[in-house]
């Protein structure tokens, strides 16, 4: 016998070791699919745009833009954003100043505070919430949405809703 | 009796019917988005009502905007803090405005400066919705109006605090508002005009 197990390893023997995989149970239900999170913490602060794939907190400080077109994005009670903010779903309780574009809903939370246009087929405004802006709530195909990647003069929006029609 | 000042908070913020609202939701022309300025807060249950509509809809909250403007700038002109509390551009108009009862908050100098602004995104036929108040005395900050459906509104008071109410003359509105119609017009049984005036 060429193992020994040393004592407390649990690791397999290569009597116990199976190393014909069991076959996986057939399910006519997929696993879903985890969902990566992202979190930009309390003492983050980021000057920049922000591209990916996976959802994302924000509880820090943003300027810029920020695109996770198929993502959710919430910003958190301590987030403050000045930027431009796409995603899926957008959730606010913090402060933002910028336009929102959701390509299914953005909710305001209570107590959040939002400066800027509003553009998703759904959006909820709790009571609390305290929102100066415009909000289209035209679908997605119908609403100009911003470019994916902008060019060296885009800015984040600091004048807001300067044309409403 | 004044019916806002003895208002219980106990038995929940009144409720009532506005022959105004359902004029104004009368006139609107369904064939095509229509762009709304909100004067007021911004509500979820307003922009969930508005949102049957095909709409745009732009929340000014202009009381307090023009309020921290001149608490920020004291010798900022009226004029001006006006203009800055609503920035919208020369391109933009608005099919209505819902000044509610803004009016009320404003002497008739600022009222005509505060019109004179609003002309500029209106075209004709753009609607305006106001209410004026005969009551001796007025919350001390604009009520938020909470659109419960096409004829009851419900309002309620930021504050307990009450002020005299200017108790502007309709000879003075008409003046004010002559570039607009008055398409609607009904006193209510609590001391309150509403209005619904269309620009010429």
């Amino acid at each position: 016998m060429i193992w020994k197990k040393p004592e407390g390893d649990d690791a397999p023997t290569p009597a116990s070791y199976n190393p014909q995989p069991a076959p996986a149970p057939v399910s006519h239900h997929p696993a879903p699919a985890r969902r990566e999170h992202a979190l930009i913490g309390p003492s983050i602060e980021i000057k920049g745009n922000l591209t990916g794939s996976e959802d994302l907190s924000i509880e820090g400080r943003v300027e810029g833009k920020i695109e996770l077109q198929q993502n959710s994005i919430t910003v958190g009670k301590n987030g403050r954003v000045r930027a431009d903010i796409v995603g899926r779903v957008i959730v606010i309780m913090g402060e933002v100043d910028g336009n929102v574009y959701g390509e299914e809903q953005i909710l305001l939370r209570q107590a959040s505070v939002v400066q800027g246009n509003l553009f998703a087929p759904r959006v909820t405004l709790e009571d609390g919430a305290r929102f100066k802006g415009t909000i289209d709530m035209a679908p997605r195909t119908a609403v100009e949405t911003p470019a994916l990647h902008p060019g060296p003069d885009s800015k984040p929006s600091g004048p807001m809703f300067k044309s409403a029609t | 009796m004044n019916r806002i000042a003895s208002f219980n908070p106990e038995t929940g913020p009144p409720e009532h019917k506005s022959l105004g609202f359902g004029a104004l939701l009368g006139l609107l022309q369904n064939d095509r988005k229509i762009s709304i300025l909100d004067l007021g807060q911004g509500l979820g249950t307003n922009i969930d009502f508005w949102s049957q509509f095909p709409c745009r809809i732009s929340i000014a909250d202009f009381y307090r905007g023009y309020q921290a403007k001149l608490a920020a700038e004291p010798e900022m002109p009226r004029s001006m803090a006006m203009a800055e509390a609503l920035p919208y551009d020369g391109q933009t108009s608005f099919d209505v405005v819902l000044s509610w009862d803004l009016f009320n908050y404003f002497d008739l100098e600022e009222l005509e400066m505060l019109v004179k602004l609003l002309c500029r995104w209106c075209r004709p036929g753009t609607l305006i919705f106001g209410l004026i108040s005969f009551q001796p005395q007025i919350p001390n900050q604009p009520v938020v109006y909470k659109i419960l459906d096409n004829e009851r509104i419900l309002y309620q008071m930021n504050t307990p605090e009450m002020r005299p109410c200017p108790r502007h003359q309709p000879r003075d509105v008409a003046r004010l508002m002559a570039q607009f119609r008055v398409a609607g017009s009904f006193l209510l049984r609590h001391g309150i005009q509403e209005y619904v005036w269309a620009y010429k």
